[in-house]
């Protein structure tokens, strides 16, 4: 037996071993039905586990080879070239036993649906599966999502494609996450939320060192670099494992008492090897990286051959199976009863909010009240650590940062936390007015404060830079996702203000809005779609981070003039509507207080207009500020240029064109600045000032 | 070549779109297994005979196919096939059996998330004939212990385990010697 077939077995072995063991304890074992009750039969139920874990371990692997392609390896082009290419064409072929192992799983998902052994399903069965259940659905939306990045990735040149079509391959865990079991409990959106995130960083980690684990064995000498980059991913990844893991487990787990339930064990199984992984992981980090750089020093052969890669390839092959055991135990997981809640969600009103009714609205509710609602937790969570995490490489460079910023970002933040599940978080399923409320803060209040918090600019100067010339890196993503053609389209003020208006005109009269209520992915959609137009329309006109467009401000005060008055107008035809706005919706509810929708949606109404106008006005001082501030910081420029060195600029002007000439230049020990406005590009691209355009990639 | 890369990358952009667009038609409603409420007769109950009509409420909407079983003490079935959904409920009618003892209702329906859900009450009903308990029972809540009821799961599982450590490390080994 050669050694990659001895791994395969064992691993194999090791992973369906765990799942039996892991069924067992779960009391999931397939098992015959009773007399009376169609029986798919033992087979069914074997081949549904085996085949999910299959599909599971496949998915991972297409998004751990798109990672590697698109962000591991090093290129020295857009176009993904060599072992990235390579890369790609093995996600392109793990995509498509994806998708078949998804069908399969299809197939036997029927079959035990209906009760009905293998032999006997018919079409009929298929599309009523197919199309009534919503298992059915996800898995159907799973094998189209899979089968089009499989034969996309056949066709795939660039590295920008590579990314996109990682995010594809992400989306395909989207609905496994959504259609995954999340008991009679409430917290269905933080349930679903939570689960998304655990499946991205599962796939992202495990799918990651999978790819790696393949460079190596390719014997590649881009194996140093690439494991470098992993390593810093990894530690994201084991973050939110960790974290989403845990807050999951909290919607299904009650209390203590259900901490000796079988669905608790298996967490316990979970939380142990996320330890021990994170153990392998640190091994990694202090041992094989170190040992593989000073091999990347040496002669190919050692660096290729050398005893540095061995322990690499052998660590990481402990890893990978302790992960498909997890996975198994994953899937053991998804089949097995959750502990039954004490306070079982049975009543129209419950089922609609995921939770009972609360209590009439005080002041301190309204200020205290905490509802665990999973976007708003996951947005302000991300953006939190993320903005922290560049600050503190801001701070290890020795660079400042404003503090102004910091405050605002942080700011920002708190009104969304207070907008999505904070206490007016709580009423904004509730009331249409708190609703309101709610939606100015996320599309009016804070963006405003997130945009001055410069987040593209601490981006751009933190995200991980090339590692070699021509390398494409993250950061150069972003700046040439900044000059593509898209962002450029998206932040024209002409889209970014109608994308601003024209969502409260298309959301509030039309039935958008009672659908997206009555849904908790609706809802959540809802508020994203509100923050992230707020903060285009703020990002075009604050214009504080580098964007490929430069509106000057006194256009930008055009454009703000131009928006007040629509705002206002719809405030006022809310205001003056006879008819309740999701009637149905607020009728469901049957809530004790505020018990005259119309009188709500009044108050809503003028909310808006006053909470609607308050922010402009701000805004409209800032740009005034701005403005006087640009025009000032030009003149004083120029003044202290002209009177420092006495004319020098053109000198120094003269002196780099003659540079560009290959003249020797007469004033080359002199120390001499470049003109102010001609950067010199590797300074641009390192340090892209706030003030100016994005620099070009 | 340059064209060829922007027509790929427009191409994975139109088919993130579809995807986006799938996801949505796709997002469920309701996301939830149901739980059995109650039932009537309601768990572990004793009544003197059972009523023509079992009704079991769950705590959110089940779908067919809902099946429902129940099984006198011998085995007769009084109920047997097919179960009408109505909403939250499942309801079932029996045929008089005349048979004391404790009868096991068993149930399976779909849940609205897609999942089916399955499992089983017993009732103790008191009037009728007496007759000899044949019925096969699940070999659940034996209460003979957590490690004595898994034995055999876990001999079965270990030895995977160690077959497959042991195809993993053995000829490590060799190849260690060889090296030194």
């Amino acid at each position: 037996m050669t050694a990659p077939v001895r791994w395969a077995v064992g691993a194999f072995l090791a992973t369906f071993a765990t799942l039996y063991v892991a069924l067992a304890l779960g009391a999931a074992l397939p098992a015959t039905a009773p007399l009376g009750i169609p029986d798919p039969g033992v087979f069914t139920g074997w081949a549904l586990m085996v085949t999910r874990v299959l599909s599971d371990l496949a998915g991972l692997a297409t998004v751990g080879f798109l990672t590697t392609a698109a962000f591991l390896l090093p290129s020295s082009a857009r176009e993904v070239q060599g072992l990235a290419a390579r890369s790609v064409r093995v996600a392109s072929t793990t995509a498509f036993a994806w998708a078949g192992a998804t069908l399969v799983l299809f197939f036997f998902s029927t079959s035990q649906l209906f009760g009905t052994p293998p032999s006997a399903l018919s079409w009929n069965l298929f599309t009523e599966y197919g199309t009534g259940s919503e298992t059915g659905r996800a898995q159907l939306a799973q094998i189209v999502i899979a089968l089009l990045v499989a034969v996309l990735a056949r066709r795939t040149f660039s590295v920008r494609a590579a990314a996109l079509l990682l995010g594809l391959a992400l989306g395909g865990f989207v609905p496994q996450a959504m259609s995954g079991h999340s008991a009679g409990a409430g917290a269905h959106d933080l349930a679903i939320v939570s689960m998304l995130l655990h499946l991205v960083g599962a796939a992202l980690w495990v799918g990651g060192l999978a790819g790696l684990a393949w460079v190596a064995l390719m014997g590649s000498r881009r194996l140093p670099a690439a494991v470098t980059r992993f390593s810093t991913l990894a530690v994201w990844c084991v973050a939110i494992l960790a974290v989403s893991g845990v807050v999951n487990a909290a919607t299904r787990i009650q209390g203590l008492s259900d901490l000796d339930s079988r669905y608790a064990l298996l967490i316990g199984l979970k939380v142990l090897a996320l330890v021990v992984l994170a153990g392998l992981g640190l091994v990694h980090r202090r041992r094989t990286v170190t040992s593989l750089e000073q091999a990347d020093g040496l002669s190919d052969d050692a660096a290729v051959r050398g005893p540095a890669r061995r322990l690499f390839l052998r660590i990481a092959a402990v890893e990978l199976i302790v992960m498909g055991m997890t996975v198994a135990v994953a899937v053991a997981l998804s089949r097995t009863p959750t502990p039954r809640p004490d306070d079982l969600y049975d009543t129209t009103v419950n089922a609609i909010l995921g939770g009972p009714l609360p209590p009439d609205p005080t002041l301190w509710r309204l200020l205290w009240g905490f509802t665990p609602n999973g976007v708003g937790l996951a947005v302000v969570g991300l953006c939190l650590a993320l903005y922290v995490k560049g600050l503190l490489v801001m701070h290890r460079r020795g660079d400042r940062w404003p503090v102004g910023r910091t405050i605002s970002w942080m700011a920002g933040l708190v009104m969304v936390a207070w907008a999505t599940f904070g206490g007016l978080g709580v009423y904004s399923h509730v009331l249409f007015s708190a609703h309101m409320v709610s939606h100015m803060m996320l599309s009016m209040v804070a963006p405003i404060l997130l945009i001055l918090g410069a987040p593209v600019t601490l981006a751009l100067r933190t995200l991980p830079g090339p590692r070699g010339k021509g390398d494409v890196s993250p950061r150069q993503m972003l700046v040439s996702l900044l000059h593509s053609r898209f962002v450029s389209v998206v932040t024209h003020p002409l889209f970014a203000t109608a994308i601003f208006v024209g969502s409260l005109y298309g959301l509030y009269f039309t039935p958008i809005f009672e659908t997206a209520m009555e849904s908790h992915v609706g809802h959540g959609l809802m508020e994203l779609h509100f923050l992230a137009a707020g903060s285009l329309f703020y990002y075009v006109i604050i214009g504080i981070d580098p964007s490929p467009r430069r509106i000057a401000p006194l256009w930008r005060f055009v454009i703000l003039l131009v928006t007040i008055p629509f705002h206002a107008f719809f405030s006022i035809t809310l205001m003056a509507m006879t008819s309740v706005i999701a009637s149905g919706y607020y009728n469901q509810l049957e809530r004790p207080y505020a018990t005259d929708l119309l009188s709500d949606q009044y108050l809503g109404g003028g909310i808006a207009w006053a909470m609607g106008e308050v922010p402009l006005v701000l805004v409209m001082g800032a740009l005034f500020v701005q403005w006087f501030r640009s025009d000032s910081r030009d003149a004083v420029r120029h003044d202290r240029n002209a009177s420092k060195n006495d004319g020098a600029e053109l000198a120094a002007y003269n002196a780099y064109l003659a540079g560009l000439a290959g003249r020797p230049s007469p004033q080359k020990k002199a120390p001499q600045k470049p003109a102010p406005d001609k950067p010199v590009p590797e300074a641009d691209e390192a340090r892209p000032e706030s003030s100016d355009r994005a620099p070009r990639g | 070549m340059t064209s060829t890369a922007a027509r790929g990358l427009r191409h994975v952009v139109l088919a993130c779109v579809t995807a986006v667009g799938l996801l949505v038609l796709s997002s469920p409603t309701a996301v939830g297994h149901a739980v059995l409420v109650s039932t009537t007769p309601a768990d572990g109950s004793t009544v003197a005979i059972l009523p023509d009509e079992i009704v079991l409420t769950f705590n959110e909407r089940v779908t067919t196919p809902a099946y429902v079983v129940a099984e006198a003490p011998d085995g007769t079935q009084v109920a047997s096939g097919e179960a009408r959904t109505d909403g939250k409920s499942v309801r079932a009618t029996t045929n008089p059996a005349d048979i004391a003892g404790e009868y096991r209702i068993s149930y399976r329906v779909v849940s609205a998330d897609g999942h089916p859900i399955d499992g089983s009450v017993y009732v103790t009903v008191t009037e009728g004939r007496t007759v000899e308990k044949t019925r096969a029972e699940d070999d659940e809540d034996t209460g003979a212990g957590f490690v004595h009821e898994h034995r055999a799961h876990f001999l079965w599982g270990a030895a995977g385990v160690i077959a497959a450590a042991a195809l993993l490390l053995w000829p490590r080994r060799r190849e260690d010697k060889e090296d030194a």
